[in-house]
């Protein structure tokens, strides 16, 4: 079951919500636990034992280390243990799936990353142990942030669980949160992604200088439309649920220099990689090469997030170049140039970076570099793809608008000054945009 | 705050107005409802998606408003399909050339087997012919059809003269040659086809003042339509030649040799039948004999084709004393084996590149014919 599709927003949503809002305040989570068991049980039937299994060995082996609350050398073995089968989960499943061409189970990344946090967070004191096993598989289940997280490091998610509060007059800002993560997916992601498929089913002759450059512009508006997409469902989710979901995206694609760009894209895999990785290894206390190297180590593996390919990793490695120049090079001189200049320049390699990150080999990807630059004897644009722009044009053009924070700006603009308006406006505009995206969905 | 309650009232009603409408209309059954076995392997959730989409209280109003929202902000290509006001012409991918040389062989062994004489037409379709109506950035998108017939062409041996349908029907390509909804050519489109295969099956074309024409359908939707759907086209209209000189009755026999009763020439019953383009050779039966008792000419005619140009044959007919089309989609191998070339004065060929570029029906049906 996707989040963006008619059985969940129109039959499983309203049902979740009336059966959680039946329940006592006490016993809410448990409506929560089964709304979400039902979710994963029907997106992926084997994913739910899988995780309920893998859950309740971190649970039992969470209340085992609080036993040796005195012998560090126990505890540490057994919170490597669980560390260990977290990761081999994670990353076993992951390559057997790859290799196999099966679909990676939905949410094993953001369980198995969040027992791996459970286990170091309890090791070293800065979460509870938990007792309640319901709770605790609830943390991991959770229905809204399964397919793309985001991230959450389980002491947030405890807080939250223990007393989910909704009230009436809150849930207006969810549910446009929500409605806009499923207008960003159906609306501005699919186009894009079908731009981008047809680009990328070019053969090296139909290319010109122009469909290369389009190729990672759509290849970037899709994956961010997709991905904060997801979040922002996620996200308002859990505001109907009274669940408070940290955001994944901040306009990345107006950030000023590499190192904001990765800061601002996938925020919680970034935060999560600092707080478990970066931290312990001691950040930038060590000299250049320590902390280069720290550098490396987490940035590569944030780019291995989206999956094991050596496309992936030279991926993150291009970023660790790039934010190593930044700190050490050319970092001042950007200090003092404009900061339109800075976001042409970041904007640019990010493109460059996504010929990197989508291409099906490293040859290909050379090949789309060297055209991109004009060394490759392209003509400067050819009809067929000066034709897939026209026809997607106005998409293309809303997606750039829309992935700045102009639009938001607006709207923050226009509350202030107008609140009563605004809001009842706004209430119209988003009520359209969901039957404008539900259009979009049984249509596609 | 009592805005903000209003407002957030508003926003979550909008989730449960689809159930309402379900509940109101007492329609659930549409859904699909699953059981065990398709929750444990995980089909469940497609399938009760599926059935959402296609009960989906007002699916065509809004799939209508988004084919037209996406038609007013530029898109015109929808499922490798070309959509204007004017028609939907839909672009084949390049051809399969294994199919093509499989489909070529086929034809070339049979040429080669029979002592009639063999001709062989191949029709573009109106993605090559209309390209006026293509926007012009897309014509580099299109597959080169009129390079594939030459293609074909060339590759046959002399044993298989060629008509060329192309430029015939290029020439008059501002006129009614391909229907808008459909993929297959009108009756004013298969006139031009008769008239320039006239020259090489050695037969005198009619002028068109030899026909009246009749419409006894305006608005019929064809086989395209259903690849853009929710798009406003104009239907079409089905014409009918009626040839006027001499008074002539066009006989159809459905499978000849069995007991079928003859009818006349275009049986308006087919009209009401799921395919109204029937009306040209009557029944779907794979074999049918086009027969003018009272004419002067004493030739006979062995057509196999695949059902793009029916309205040719009626046409033929007037120069022939039997004309025995043959549709290689339909026709059985019982009814293919009982088909003798030799017996014919002439056998035709006539395929749409939509067809003989992509499908082996040539090849798998004519080698179950008795002279493979």
């Amino acid at each position: 079951m996707r989040l963006a599709s008619l059985s969940f927003l129109y039959g499983f949503l309203p049902a979740a919500w009336i059966l959680y809002s039946l329940f006592p305040k006490r016993v809410r989570w448990a409506a929560l636990l089964v709304c979400s068991a039902a979710f994963c049980f029907l997106a992926d039937p084997s994913a739910l034992l899988l995780f309920a299994v893998s859950a309740t060995v971190d649970y039992g082996l969470g209340l085992w280390m609080e036993r040796f609350e005195e012998q560090n050398q126990k505890r540490r073995t057994i919170m490597i243990l669980m560390v260990s089968k977290n990761l081999l989960l994670f990353f076993g499943i992951s390559i057997y799936c790859q290799l196999k061409g099966l679909q990676t189970p939905l949410g094993l990344s953001v369980c198995t990353l969040l027992g791996t946090g459970y286990a170091v967070d309890i090791y070293n004191g800065e979460a509870l142990y938990e007792h309640h096993w319901g709770k605790f598989l609830l943390s991991h289940l959770l229905f809204m942030k399964l397919p793309a997280g985001p991230l959450v490091r389980y002491r947030t998610m405890r807080e939250q669980l223990s007393a989910p509060k909704i009230h009436l007059d809150a849930l207006g800002e969810p549910i446009c949160l929500l409605i806009q993560g499923v207008a960003k997916q159906v609306i501005l992601g699919t186009p894009m992604q079908q731009l981008y498929r047809t680009l990328s089913s070019f053969s090296r002759a139909d290319h010109s200088v122009f469909s290369l450059w389009l190729m990672p512009l759509c290849a970037a508006m899709s994956l961010y439309f997709t991905l904060s997409g997801y979040c922002d469902m996620a996200r308002g989710l859990g505001g109907m649920f009274g669940i408070s979901l940290p955001r994944n995206f901040y306009y990345p694609y107006q950030s000023r220099s590499i190192t904001d760009f990765v800061g601002r894209f996938q925020i919680s895999v970034t935060n999560y990689l600092k707080t478990y990785l970066y931290h312990p290894l001691g950040e930038d206390s060590g000299g250049f090469v320590s902390s280069a190297l720290n550098i490396s180590v987490v940035t590569l593996l944030w780019g291995l997030w989206f999956g094991f390919r050596i496309n992936y990793l030279v991926w993150g490695g291009y970023f660790v170049l790039l934010i190593l120049l930044e700190r050490s090079v050319w970092g001042k001189i950007m200090t003092k140039l404009p900061v339109f200049f800075l976001r042409v320049y970041t904007f640019a390699l990010v493109l460059f970076s996504f010929v990197i990150f989508n291409g099906r080999s490293m040859a290909q990807s050379l090949f789309f570099f060297r055209g991109m630059l004009g060394l490759g004897n392209l003509p400067l644009a050819t009809a067929s793809s000066l034709y897939l722009a026209s026809q997607y044009a106005f998409f293309l053009v809303l997606s750039v608008l829309f992935s700045t924070s102009l639009p938001h700006s607006l709207k923050g603009a226009l509350k202030k000054r107008f609140p009563t308006a605004a809001s009842l406006t706004g209430a119209v505009c988003y009520g359209a945009l969901l039957v404008l995206s539900t259009g979009f969905i049984l249509y596609s | 705050m009592r805005i903000q309650k209003i407002v957030s009232c508003f926003l979550l009603l909008l989730f449960f107005v689809p159930a309402a409408a379900f509940g109101l209309t007492g329609s659930w059954d549409a859904l699909f409802w699953p059981k065990g076995e398709d929750l444990l392997d995980g089909s469940a959730a497609g399938q009760i998606e599926e059935s959402l989409v296609a009960a989906f209280p007002g699916r065509d109003w809004l799939c209508g408003g988004t084919a037209a929202l996406q038609t007013a902000l530029g898109q015109n290509q929808y499922n490798n399909c070309f959509y204007s006001e004017n028609g939907i012409i839909r672009n084949l991918p390049d051809a399969d050339e294994q199919i093509t040389a499989q489909n070529l062989q086929a034809l070339q062994q049979y040429a080669a087997s029979t002592r009639s004489p063999c001709y062989f037409l191949l029709c573009p379709t109106a993605a090559a012919i209309e390209q006026n109506q293509i926007p012009s950035l897309a014509l580099e998108l299109l597959f080169n059809q009129k390079q594939y017939i030459q293609r074909c062409y060339s590759s046959l041996s002399s044993l298989v003269y060629t008509i060329d349908g192309y430029n015939s029907l290029f020439s008059h390509q501002s006129e009614y040659l391909f229907y808008r909804t459909d993929s297959r050519l009108t009756a004013l489109g298969c006139y031009h086809l008769y008239v320039s295969a006239g020259a090489k099956l050695g037969y005198s074309a009619r002028s068109m003042d030899y026909f009246s024409i009749s419409h006894p359908v305006h608005d019929f939707v064809g086989n395209v339509a259903s690849l853009v759907p929710y798009v406003s086209v104009q239907p079409d209209l089905i014409s009918l030649f009626h040839y006027q000189k001499h008074n002539w009755t066009i006989w159809l026999q459905p499978d000849p040799g069995t007991n079928e009763e003859k009818i006349r020439l275009y049986d308006l019953s087919q009209l009401e039948s799921d395919d109204p383009l029937r009306v040209y050779l009557g029944p779907d039966c794979g074999v049918t004999d086009l027969l003018i008792p009272d004419t002067p000419y004493d030739g006979t005619l062995l057509v196999f084709t695949d059902g793009s140009c029916d309205a040719l044959f009626p046409l033929m007919a007037l120069h022939y004393q039997q004309v025995r089309v043959v549709d290689l989609n339909t026709a059985t191998p019982a009814q293919l084996s009982q088909i003798d070339p030799d017996c014919f004065d002439q056998v035709l060929f006539a395929f749409s590149v939509e067809h003989f570029g992509y499908d082996s029906f040539v090849s798998d049906a004519l080698g179950a014919g008795p002279l493979s």
